[in-house]
């Protein structure tokens, strides 16, 4: 599996998101074979993990991805960090806050002894400094959006004004954030890598030393970067926190997957991201028990043109097509271990899930009957219905097995497979013209763990076209309920609301076919503790937990 | 018609004969199996589209007694499909090569019989024609008709995607029968019988027709034959790319295409079509070959 976390953030309306791309293979063949990481000496703690290539950036301004994200979350603190198992919001370099009861004010009080790795204590300035930073233009972060809340960042990026009204430091150890409107998910939007803070005397470097050497206060600081090669981080002695098990972390660059694969039994890695097929039976038998699966917040499914004929306006039919496809089949068999059936929307994990969703089993009869409901007995009068979907092995094989379980019912569906270009032309449309694809498979996976990051982009009426509601679904009451989830600032009545708002979309007005929740699976060394299977995914972890347990040391 | 030359004692030369036999054996099966697909995949109990392995077993699943080649990647039996798939690969081999012929005799004869203008001109855009790198040239054309299930014509075809491939192949593939149809033209028409013809004041048409195509049919014949085979690797090569036959329509290169990813693990998901389009292609070839031994006087009487 390449890189999941490109995201792809366009956002009228407040969508953001991205899109799981397809998951192509990583071509070519530079291995690992005859190049040496660096030495390990065996008294040290030392965990090395597999990246399939450099990150792009290591400035927390600029990450875009998930390669990116697993070093700074790990170099670098924000305000408030998550927690990676219960994705609850943790105190970091903020030890506490409150947030005003119109939700609009953000007051953080910054903790006592937080240094930066030059030794350096971090104050509100550095706050101030590091937002200001993500928000000017000529920083030119694709994350912005995370900090457009905030009275006054638009204003400030745009240069009409030459500070952030909503953005203040009373003291050193205080800072206030106001925001234009309530915004519930702010809080988690802050604990997102580019709003870790940095340390003004090295980011304000004409000659930008700090792309290839980043200065941060997270657990483990930067030590060294060998292209293509690896990147060495060393645990940091006064880290707020104490300092980490691991006394030094190696990321090592290895883009093949088979040589990455042979490292890691060859004990060159302590952890890979890409485990062999659950059906390489050879593969399996060495390394079945290390290979540890769980869920990442991400969401597949098959969409529907609202816009045009046939579902336009037809629930019976788009019901039919749900019962008629076997989801069971489809991710516990023919792609096993890749992802778990979806009975809904918001993935497990996101507050909000519903596991008790009925959702739409596999029922043909059911199906049949709809079928008729909706105008086509046994599929007659349908018009010609094609299914696009982007150039892929995976995405081919998912759209011929709907194709054939759509077939039992008697609707013939054709396949449509086109380059990436192509495919979200004709699938997202335009804001004001509806794409021509009657049916798309699609998925897509959360920036941060809230359902708003998925029901937002992908279902309110605002966000038709390419900022994510492709299919152009419009439901006032889902639009309702989403809406005020955003203000509400109290988290069990947030999920409630995206849990009435769910149910309304996939019980009762479906925009798709329900198919999967994303499953990562990733291998361990039985050796390594305190390993944390993350609804995060498996690249944006903090590693201070970990430590190296080897039976004979 | 004016024999120049009685084929028959060739035919009894092994040399000749064996590649035809063996040309003719295999195409003969391809031919069989395309013909009487359904009673075959009714005899073996699978149909084509059917998904047949078991709902617990991942597919592809190895050959076996109930799957004589295994299942495909959706766990359908793959034998069933390399049967119907014989029909799409000759649907498209002679339907095409029908188009050519028809098109490319028409424009050579005219070419080759009138002379002059009219053939500098239709030489010309033969050149055209033979100047485009084929395969990409049918590569574009059919990725500008996006959905051959709804345009004019093709809808009306029981595979308007297999239609639109044999439509495209068949109107690339007349510049190389027009040029073959207008070089023999150009000989038999100097010939006595073509001039006697003319003198006794038989028209143009019926000269063409009674006179100089009869004598031009031998390389026709061996042209189309070896156009067959040439065609079928063309499907395959296009469905290949995933702009050939739609799935779930089982063509062997779409085929080969989803074997690739289990090449190494599984092979026999891509070997059984890949075999299957050599195949037939050697056969056609074979023929090709044979029949052009046979029929040409000037070889015949060069190996006797």
């Amino acid at each position: 599996m390449s890189r999941v976390g490109t995201s792809r953030c366009s956002r009228p309306g407040g969508a953001r998101g991205l899109l799981v791309l397809t998951l192509l293979a990583a071509a070519g063949l530079a291995g690992a074979c005859g190049r040496s990481g660096p030495p390990a000496p065996s008294s040290e703690q030392v965990y090395r993990f597999r990246l399939h290539e450099d990150p792009p950036t290591l400035d927390p301004a600029l990450a875009n991805d998930e390669f990116s994200e697993s070093v700074v979350l790990n170099v670098n603190r924000g305000l408030v960090v998550l927690d990676p198992k219960t994705l609850e919001i943790q105190p970091a370099v903020a030890e506490s806050w409150t947030v005003s009861p119109d939700g609009l004010v953000y007051t953080f009080r910054l903790r006592d002894g937080v240094l930066f790795h030059n030794g350096r204590p971090v104050t509100a300035r550095d706050v101030e400094y590091s937002f200001e930073r993500l928000l000017r233009k000529a920083t030119g972060s694709p994350r912005r959006f995370l900090l457009a809340p905030i009275a006054g960042a638009k204003e400030f990026t745009a240069g009409t004004s030459a500070s952030i009204a909503g953005l203040a430091a009373p003291d050193d150890r205080t800072i206030v954030l106001r925001l234009a409107k309530p915004f519930a998910p702010f809080l988690s939007e802050l604990t997102m890598a580019n709003a870790s803070i940095l340390p003004r005397e090295i980011y304000d470097d004409s000659r930008k030393a700090y792309l290839r050497a980043p200065v941060g206060c997270g657990p483990f600081r930067f030590s060294r970067w060998e292209q293509a090669n690896f990147i060495e981080l060393l645990a940091f002695d006064r880290y707020y926190g104490g300092r980490p098990a691991l006394d030094r972390v190696i990321i090592r660059m290895i883009e093949n997957k088979t040589s990455a694969l042979q490292e890691y039994i060859a004990g060159g890695l302590d952890s890979l991201d890409e485990p062999p097929d659950d059906n390489d039976t050879a593969m399996m038998a060495k390394v079945g028990p290390e290979v540890h699966r769980f869920p990442f917040m991400g969401t597949g499914y098959i969409g529907f043109n609202l816009a045009l004929p046939p579902f336009k306006g037809n629930v019976a039919l788009r019901k039919a097509f749900n019962y008629a496809v076997d989801k069971q089949y489809l991710w516990g068999v023919l792609f096993p271990g890749s992802s778990t059936p979806a009975n809904g929307i918001i993935p497990p994990g996101i507050p909000g899930h519903d596991p008790d969703l009925p959702g739409y089993p596999h029922d043909e009869a059911k199906a049949r009957n709809l079928l008729a409901q909706a105008g086509y007995p046994a599929g007659n009068g349908l018009p010609p219905i094609s299914c696009w979907v982007n150039t892929g092995e995976d995405n081919r094989r998912i759209a011929e097995q709907v194709q054939s379980d759509l077939k039992k019912i008697g609707v013939d569906i054709t396949i449509r497979e086109v380059d990436w270009g192509a495919y979200i032309a004709a699938v997202s449309g335009s804001p004001e013209k509806p794409g021509q694809a009657p049916m798309f498979r699609s998925g897509w996976s959360l920036d941060y763990p809230d359902a708003d990051a998925i029901l937002r982009p992908l279902l309110h009426s605002s966000n038709w076209g390419p900022s994510g509601n492709f299919g152009r679904y419009k439901n006032a009451e889902v639009d309702r309920l989403i809406d005020q989830a955003l203000v509400v600032t109290d988290p069990k009545e947030r999920a409630d609301l995206y849990r009435r708002a769910e149910r309304i979309a996939v019980m009762d007005d479906p925009p798709w076919i329900f198919l999967n929740y994303y499953q990562a699976r990733t291998l361990y060394k039985p050796y390594v503790k305190g390993v944390v299977l993350s609804p995060l995914g498996k690249f944006r972890l903090p590693l201070d937990r970990l430590r190296i347990e080897r039976g004979s040391t | 018609m004016t024999p120049e030359t009685s084929p028959a004692r060739s035919w009894f030369r092994p040399r000749t004969r064996l590649p035809l036999i063996i040309g003719a054996l295999l195409v003969g099966v391809f031919v069989l199996c395309a013909a009487a697909a359904p009673l075959l995949t009714g005899w073996l109990g699978y149909d084509p589209y059917e998904q047949v392995g078991s709902r617990l077993v991942t597919p592809p699943t190895p050959p076996s007694r109930e799957n004589l080649l295994g299942t495909d990647a959706l766990g359908r039996d793959l034998l069933s499909r390399l049967v119907y798939g014989a029909r799409i690969s000759l649907e498209v081999g002679v339907v095409a090569e029908m188009i050519a012929l028809a098109i490319g005799t028409f424009l050579g004869a005219c070419a080759g019989y009138a002379g002059g203008r009219t053939d500098a001109f239709l030489m010309r855009c033969a050149d055209l024609v033979f100047a485009f790198p084929g395969p990409l040239l049918a590569l574009a054309i059919i990725a500008a008709v996006p959905e051959p299930e709804t345009a004019p014509l093709l809808r009306h075809l029981p595979h308007p995607s297999v239609g639109i491939v044999f439509l495209v192949l068949g109107c690339l593939g007349w510049a190389r029968i027009a040029r073959l149809v207008r070089a023999e033209f150009l000989r038999l028409r100097e010939q006595e019988f073509a001039q006697a013809a003319q003198a006794i004041g038989a028209n143009g048409t019926r000269v063409v027709m009674r006179h100089l195509l009869p004598n031009a049919l031998r390389p026709l014949i061996v042209a189309g034959t070896l156009g067959v085979g040439g065609n079928i690797l063309m499907e395959a090569w296009l469905s290949f790319l995933g702009v050939g036959a739609r799935p779930p329509l089982p063509s062997w290169g779409a085929m080969v295409t989803e074997g690739q990813a289990y090449f190494l693990a599984k092979p026999w998901v891509c070997v059984a079509p890949g075999l299957a389009i050599l195949l037939v292609v050697l056969g056609f070839n074979l023929i090709g070959d044979g029949l052009s031994d046979l029929l040409d006087p000037r070889r015949g009487r060069a190996i006797a």
